[in-house]
């Protein structure tokens, strides 16, 4: 090969390595444990209110489906639940009303009355369920009034205290969670920012070269930033990783409890989806925040 | 606002300084009262013992620092009043070899000479060959992919030279140049700096190396105590 030829070749050859040697630093360990944490404390954080509101919302949709007669025990008991029936059974909206038989009302009460002697000498109020058609929105209000004049003893249950309190269970853990989200960002940004300005001291010597070398503070900044989306998505990935591991075994151990006493939240594709967010936005916010800690921090320098 | 290229005219002195003052802190003047114009294309010795206050001098031409009093122009520019983007286009006019090199150790000798170009934005493709022909010039042609560690002082040396002169500069500093090489690529290195000068590069060099000053017949700037004397060329004092 001729001299021209080697000439010719190195030509397409690109300038090599980072301006700085930020490969070299002691933050290429520090970024990353900071991101992997973030991102995994993030990812339950998300996990914790995504299955919260998808509990709070499964819950809340079968309160409302369904609502509860309840006829006080007296003599003619029988007729007074016969004569509910046929006037639930005829309001519009209501696809269905059947009693409960006297063990099902029984098996309801055992866990606070016990299923001993006790039990068996009360007298049971008798229990209708009924539920509302799909989709139909029946004036609850006028049916209740309705059912009170034809049966004095029967009193509609509309489980209104139970929703507003599933609701105020759902914001608790929305609240929650968004306030363990506050804390992890800001205490992630915390530490990008001081790793940051660590950084941009450890290679203090090459910066103000740089410089001299009319190199503009954005030139020095981006590199920085580049390297800190690096290490943040790398942290990220595993933090992600740990966090599925973790959710994927609380989902196991979950599907093993008893799902009449609390519906399990169902996780959709879309939810572990908006579970991986944290990697990309994490690795972004980290660029964003090492871009804007090494500005603040060149334009003090020569 | 940052100077256009040609806001500087040519007949303008690259650099002039009135009544300049530097000191450190709360430290005692370091530089006194100094007063110089260095026309375009001219060609000085900077002189002066240990402690005369070469390096600081050194470093309001390359603008590392501003003065703490007086005037000082470059290109035309009053650099007390520059802002960040106008030092930044002006110390690239400027190329620098600092005594003690400076070199990027995680970059080839190749990537080291070429980090101005990069700087200023240029592309591999349009300027890759000019630095492997300069690097050959200065004698490390058979070194491109070597990492500065594992060159010898004279090596470091040239290769900081190579990395100052690269974008051909305007104003070309040089603090102790000729410090680590022997005589023979002393006076070569002198040469490539002669012919930069020769292309309109106002050129000045801070050395210790009197046979250099003698052998050259440039004017010499003499520091001492921090106040400067301005020399004719030895050459000429000897007539």
């Amino acid at each position: 090969m001729t001299t021209s030829d080697a000439t010719a070749d190195r030509e397409v050859v690109p300038w090599g390595g980072g301006l700085l040697a930020l490969s070299r630093d002691d933050a290429r360990l520090h970024l990353p444990a900071i991101a992997a944490a973030a991102t995994f404390l993030t990812c339950l954080a998300l996990a914790l209110a995504l299955a919260a509101s998808s509990i709070a919302g499964r819950w809340k949709s079968a309160l409302e489906e369904a609502v509860t007669v309840e006829i006080a025990a007296h003599d003619g008991l029988s007729a007074s639940v016969d004569a509910a029936l046929r006037l639930l059974r005829g309001e519009p909206g209501i696809a269905s009303a059947e009693p409960l038989s006297a063990e099902r009302v029984r098996a309801l009460l055992a866990p606070w009355l016990g299923d001993g002697a006790l039990l068996e000498g009360l007298p049971l109020p008798a229990l209708i369920d009924v539920r509302l058609a799909p989709d139909a929105r029946p004036d609850l209000g006028a049916i209740g009034t309705r059912l009170a004049a034809a049966v004095p003893s029967a009193r509609l249950d509309d489980h209104r205290g139970w929703r507003d309190s599933v609701a105020r269970i759902a914001w608790l853990a929305l609240a929650g969670s968004g306030a363990m989200l506050a804390a992890v960002l800001a205490a992630a940004v915390s530490a990008v920012v001081f790793a940051t300005r660590a950084r941009l001291a450890m290679h203090r010597d090459h910066i103000e070269i740089l410089h001299l070398m009319g190199a503009t503070d954005a030139t020095i900044a981006r590199e920085f930033a580049l390297d800190a989306i690096r290490l943040a998505a790398v942290g990220g990935l595993v933090g992600f990783a740990l966090a599925l591991t973790v959710i994927a075994a609380l989902v196991w151990a979950a599907a093993g409890l008893d799902a009449s006493a609390l519906p399990l939240p169902r996780l959709g594709a879309g939810h572990w989806l908006a579970m991986a967010l944290p990697l990309p936005l994490g690795a972004a916010l980290a660029g964003a925040t090492a871009l804007l800690a090494a500005l603040g921090a060149l334009r003090r320098m020569t | 606002m940052a100077p256009p290229e040609s806001s500087h005219s040519p007949a303008q002195p690259v650099v002039e300084f009135e009544r300049v003052g530097l000191r450190y802190g709360v430290g005692p003047e370091v530089l006194r009262d100094l007063d110089l114009r260095l026309p375009p294309g001219s060609f000085h010795f900077l002189t002066g013992s240990s402690g005369a206050g070469k390096s600081s001098l050194l470093s309001l031409l390359y603008l590392a620092r501003k003065p703490s009093r007086g005037r000082l122009m470059i290109f035309g520019e009053d650099v007390a009043k520059a802002d960040r983007g106008t030092l930044t286009l002006l110390r690239r006019r400027v190329g620098v070899v600092f005594q003690d090199f400076r070199l990027f150790d995680h970059l080839s000798v190749v990537d080291n000479a070429a980090l101005p170009l990069r700087i200023a934005g240029r592309e591999p493709q349009e300027s890759r060959a000019n630095v492997v022909e300069l690097l050959e010039w200065v004698g490390l042609g058979s070194l491109l992919e070597a990492r500065p560690p594992t060159l010898s002082g004279g090596q470091k040396q040239r290769l900081a030279i190579a990395r100052a002169v690269v974008t051909r500069p305007r104003l070309l500093l040089a603090d102790e140049p000729t410090g680590n090489v022997d005589d023979q690529l002393a006076v070569r290195l002198l040469y490539l700096f002669e012919s930069l000068h020769r292309m309109g590069t106002t050129v000045v060099i801070a050395t210790h190396n009197m046979s250099l000053v003698e052998r050259f017949a440039y004017p010499e700037l003499r520091l001492e105590d921090g106040q400067l004397a301005r020399l004719p060329a030895r050459a000429a004092r000897r007539l």
